[in-house]
């Protein structure tokens, strides 16, 4: 009975979690969120394939960690990282290990005036916290409530009113892989303050193979007028689980374009909910998701069109090898009073084995009666025409079905701002075939 | 100075799914001579140079095909174009997203290594590729743009060509090169073409149009119909083709047959 086993193995995880969340009592510096976050999960139902936005993504990967709070603290050498780190932020980074923050590995020597930028632990209450930015503050969802509920370290980003940054912040979030079981919960809080621009790397890599739970969530807050750039590259163990989960409110006339790069773990999920909080909002979300193996990748997004003249622009590629499985589900809201919202959304995805698997859904809930909105999703494989093309001239067939991969991710990757980033992500895609076929 | 063998097709029979296309051509090219094949819509002409160039799709039942001494159906399609065996497209593929510099650069690399030749960087290669454009009076903005996409049919006629240029085929295969383009593209290309050639180059060029003829003398023009090549001349047989049409061919050969 293999729906028992599982809900037996789900149940058994939750007791885990809450004998280990009472070993380690509220720490204090986000108190008031973690005793609100403690007492809801007690109530807690757990997720599973019985809830709509579950029903395509398997939590079995989950379900098979047990999860350890807190574990012990790993030195890691900056040239084990370095190659995560881009240039293009240098003097502009905050680097974590699993979860803690390393002022070693850190590097904040260019940070622009007025900018504050550092680790959660280090910032006063008052000074993360905006009365707009608080997307949290009222969430039910499982995942979030366990974040919260850790208060684990994370990143702070406040950038002044009218300041444009001189160059990119990056937040780096590693896992060593080496604490088996071990769940980080980093928080990131990200406030563009009226007028500002500002581009943002944030990344999550894993230097081994190991087994952990990446649980991370992200509020961003555009205030009206501001432009903020967001590059999320999720990269984690292919035998770890990563759920975060990225809440964004956009003021009057701001602009948030998000690019994420999903390389998977075991299982991911990501959940980008976009808030629209004034007239005029701008919000473009492009992902690609590149997975092999029998990795499970899924992305939830909500983008919730609440005042009108707002446009949301959303592409998602993901490109499936081997038995892997996209999961893609795209919730668009107009409430009533959106006129004259213009979106659109687009899923492609390209399935390069017979065993890979797709689920691709739209979600539109339009209340609003003079709007636009388009939604198309497309599932295709390489074609044999393009195939022949590229070897009538000479192109070995790994070659040219790397390269019509790239074709593929290519729209995606020139949305990328950080050029060292797109030439990495060039390049791994350009060596896929060499890496699906390295897989075990 | 003996020329060369570079292509020997007997008795060739190839299908596509379960339709028989060729059946039973015989052809030989030896090196320096220009082979034209014309012939009515449907008559395999098209097929024969895709399964030269070894496309998947089409099932060769019976006959050989031997390029200068090797089984060349013993190949797949990109060592038999690493081998010296181009064929310029009908329709070139497009394909975003995939610059045509990049493009090009990969597959002279790809050649380059099979030949001994030096691998040149992207900035080699842009020396080398500058010249090539010029056969054809390509602007070098189409290096950056994707390949062949959103190129007018006569932008992707002289893509075809600086491809060409790029590999030094040995045995060229131009499949209706001509179709679609105005006559001073036409020229171009077919100027393109003649710069190209040379003694060591067979070449087989697949056309409707006694036209490109004007501009690319031919040593052999080949009538094909019904998978077979019914008729055999030189320069002559196109003008009459022209003017007659097919009709005359098959009457005749009926005539011999009876």
């Amino acid at each position: 009975m293999s729906v028992v086993a599982v809900s037996d193995k789900a149940e058994a995880w939750y007791s885990r979690l809450m004998d280990q969340l009472a070993r380690h009592a509220v720490a204090g510096y986000r108190a008031d969120e973690s005793v609100r976050a403690r007492a809801a999960l007690t109530a807690a139902v757990l997720p599973g394939q019985r809830d709509e936005s579950w029903r395509f993504t398997p939590l079995s990967p989950l379900w098979s960690i047990a999860p350890v709070v807190g574990g012990v603290a790993q030195e890691v050498l900056l040239a084990r990282i370095s190659r995560y780190l881009v240039p293009e932020a240098a003097g502009r980074c905050l680097v974590f290990v699993d979860g803690v923050f390393q002022s070693g590995l850190s590097d904040l020597s260019a940070v622009d005036d007025g900018v504050r930028f550092a680790p959660l632990s280090q910032v006063s209450d008052g000074e993360w916290r905006s009365e707009e930015g608080a997307l949290f503050a009222e969430t039910n969802e499982f995942f979030s409530l366990v974040n919260l509920a850790l208060e684990h370290d994370g990143a702070c980003l406040r950038v002044p009113r009218a300041c444009h940054v001189g160059g990119i912040y990056q937040i780096l979030y590693v896992q060593t892989g080496l604490s088996k079981g071990l769940l980080s919960a980093p928080r990131t809080v990200i406030d563009a303050g009226s007028q500002s621009m500002v581009e943002v790397v944030q990344s999550f890599v894993s230097l081994d193979e190991g087994e952990y739970i990446h649980n991370e969530l992200t509020e961003c807050y555009v205030a009206p007028g501001a432009r903020l750039s967001h590059t999320r590259v999720q990269s984690d163990s292919r035998r770890a689980v990563h759920v975060g989960t990225c809440a964004v409110g956009v003021g009057r006339d701001g602009r948030y374009d998000l690019v994420s790069i999903t390389l998977g773990g075991a299982l991911s999920r990501f959940v980008p909910h976009v808030l629209q909080k004034g007239t005029g909002v701008a919000v473009s979300l492009n992902g690609l998701a590149l997975l092999g193996g029998t990795q499970i990748a899924d992305t939830h997004s909500v983008v919730d069109h609440a005042l009108p003249h707002g446009h949301s622009m959303q592409l998602q590629k993901s490109i499936v090898a081997e038995r892997a499985k996209v999961v893609f589900n795209g919730k668009v809201i107009v409430r009533p009073g959106a006129q004259l919202t213009d979106s659109s959304q687009s899923s492609r995805s390209l399935l390069l084995s017979p065993k890979a698997a797709v689920d691709t859904k739209p979600e539109l809930e339009i209340y609003a009666d003079d709007v636009k909105c388009s939604h198309g999703a497309a599932i295709g494989q390489l074609e044999e025409e393009s195939l022949f093309y590229l070897a009538s001239r000479g192109i070995p067939e790994p070659a040219a079905r790397d390269l019509l991969t790239y074709a593929f991710a290519a729209e995606v990757l020139e949305s990328v701002a950080v050029g060292s980033l797109r030439e990495r992500l060039r390049d791994l895609i350009l060596r896929q075939t060499d890496r699906t076929r390295q897989t075990p | 100075m003996t020329q060369a063998t570079i292509l020997e097709v007997t008795d060739l029979h190839a299908k596509v799914v379960d339709v028989p296309i060729l059946k039973g051509l015989n052809l030989t090219v030896r090196s320096g001579e220009v082979h034209v094949i014309m012939g009515p819509n449907g008559s395999g002409k098209s097929t024969f140079s895709k399964i030269l160039a070894g496309h998947p799709a089409y099932e060769v039942t019976s006959g050989t095909v031997t390029y200068r001494g090797v089984d060349l159906l013993g190949l797949a399609a990109d060592e038999r174009a690493r081998a010296g065996v181009f064929l310029a497209f009908q329709y070139p593929v497009e394909i975003p997203g995939v610059s045509n510099a990049a493009f090009l650069r990969q597959a002279y690399n790809a050649m380059a290594q099979e030949r001994g030749w030096d691998e040149l960087d992207p900035i080699e290669f842009d020396d080398f590729i500058q010249e090539k454009l010029r056969l054809v009076d390509m602007d070098p903005a189409f290096l950056d743009r994707s390949v062949n996409a959103g190129f007018s049919g006569g932008e992707k006629k002289r893509n075809e060509i600086v491809q060409m240029a790029v590999l030094q085929p040995t045995l060229a295969l131009l499949d209706e090169t001509d179709s679609g383009l105005d006559i001073d593209a036409l020229k171009v290309v077919a100027d393109g073409v003649n710069q190209l050639s040379n003694p060591q180059q067979g070449t087989i060029l697949i056309t409707h149009y006694q036209r490109l003829l004007n501009y690319i003398k031919p040593d052999f023009v080949h009538v094909m119909a019904g998978g077979r090549i019914l008729k055999t001349g030189d320069a002559a047989l196109a003008l009459e083709l022209e003017e007659r049409g097919y009709d005359w061919v098959k009457d005749e050969l009926a005539g011999v047959a009876s």
